[in-house]
């Protein structure tokens, strides 16, 4: 069975919403009748991703990738530090290693636990953070998945946390900024 | 200046750095090679998500096809992308099978900014650069992936066919993306423009043209069809 958060985000950049009038947020209240936004705030994300991807995409055919004025860190840090990251243009990836050890701005959580909008980081055998994304669902089979950027020039996309794409383009593993955490963070917003 | 130049201006400026393009061949430069081998990488987690990685190794030449020489920064290309098409010509139209985009993230630390100012010199420097005479090649190895998920539908944007679908195919076709100047030695806001970049090309047009595009492959034959 696919759960309300699936549901919303395969009627997600296919204009449903639009032609329907209503907006990711009023669309996320009337699922979730929560009185936080981050459900909305983290679709409407998603949503302007794959609208940009796909317009990247109609303007340069033959191409490979997406548009160029953000990466993943820029991506993942603007949807779990709205504020922190205001009116900033890159963050990169040790900017965004910052910003989540920053005191009391992330908890590690497991796997398991992870909820919308909380950040995933890659990094390489060295801990150098290589990619960064954010949870948006599980499905009924409990595997996770989350929406990037790969790249500065890469396209916006939904995978699997285990796609073995991040592993054959050097990305590496999902590892903590120390090695007691797991490489999924919480932000405290 | 006169408010009726305006809209010539805009167009011109559009001109130069409207990103709309498709990836021709670049002028002066062949990459070329084969295929040399293909693993499947299979997604164990049983979702209706899970991608299968086609993985391949590729033998590759960088070749000057051009009067000019070329100039490249001293380091392996970076391999960032593939695509699969039915036919060679599926590649200019945009009509792939399916394409697989994972490039570096902006990083800005102290080995881009050290790059960057050994590479500020009047000349380019032979312990930071390589240069390809006319008809002189460079010798590639290259690992690329294209991911291939079991249900492509179910993707944002919809992702084109699966692994099932590839083996039914009678001919397929390989193209790959890598990149030769990273945009993480570009210093500026806006790194899409090369600034720094543009001046060393500037600077060093006597010895040679610095290669700052992406390049993309001629297509490469694949055979993912299953031995009988």
């Amino acid at each position: 069975m696919r759960s309300g958060l699936e549901i919303l985000f395969h009627n997600t950049g296919r204009g449903f919403l639009t032609a329907s009038g209503m907006t990711v947020r009023d669309a996320t209240m009337g699922i979730f009748n929560r009185g936080r936004c981050d459900v909305g705030r983290v679709f409407s994300a998603v949503e302007s991703g794959f609208t940009e991807q796909n317009k990247w995409e109609t303007r340069n055919p033959g191409r490979f990738g997406g548009p160029t004025h953000s990466d993943c860190s820029g991506v993942a840090t603007r949807i779990a530090f709205p504020r922190e990251t205001f009116g900033r243009l890159q963050v990169g990836v040790r900017g965004a290693d910052d910003l989540i050890s920053s005191e009391g701005a992330t908890k590690s959580v497991a796997e398991n636990a992870l909820r919308i909008g909380d950040i995933v980081r890659w990094a390489d055998n060295n801990n150098t953070p290589k990619h960064f994304a954010n949870f948006i669902f599980r499905d009924d089979s409990g595997k996770p998945l989350v929406f990037s950027k790969s790249g500065e020039r890469g396209p916006y996309e939904a995978a699997t946390t285990s796609d073995s794409r991040w592993s054959a383009y050097g990305y590496g593993k999902i590892r903590g900024i120390n090695s007691a955490q797991t490489g999924y963070y919480r932000p405290r917003n | 200046m006169h408010y009726y130049c305006l809209p010539l201006l805009a167009i011109g400026l559009n001109l130069q750095f409207s990103p709309t393009a498709r990836p021709t061949r670049p002028k002066g430069l062949c990459l070329r090679g084969k295929v040399i081998s293909v693993e499947i990488i299979s997604d164990s987690a049983g979702s209706r998500y899970s991608s299968n990685c086609l993985e391949m190794k590729l033998l590759l030449q960088l070749v000057n096809t051009g009067p000019t020489p070329i100039i490249f920064l001293k380091r392996e290309p970076l391999f960032v992308g593939a695509a699969l098409a039915k036919q060679p010509h599926d590649f200019e139209t945009g009509n792939h099978l399916v394409r697989t985009y994972v490039g570096p993230a902006v990083n800005f630390s102290p080995e881009w900014s050290a790059l960057r100012v050994s590479l500020d010199r009047p000349t380019p420097p032979p312990e930071q650069t390589r240069i390809l005479m006319p008809s002189e090649s460079w010798s590639l190895r290259a690992t690329v992936g294209v991911s291939l998920p079991d249900n492509p539908e179910l993707f944002l944007p919809a992702r084109g066919a699966s692994l099932k679908d590839l083996k039914e195919l009678s001919s397929l076709w390989l193209r790959v993306v890598c990149e030769v100047w990273p945009w993480n030695l570009e210093p500026s806001a806006d790194r899409s423009k090369l600034k720094y970049g543009r001046k060393l090309q500037r600077r060093w047009k006597d010895v040679g043209v610095l290669w700052l595009d992406e390049i993309y492959s001629e297509p490469l034959t694949l055979n993912v069809k299953e031995k009988p």
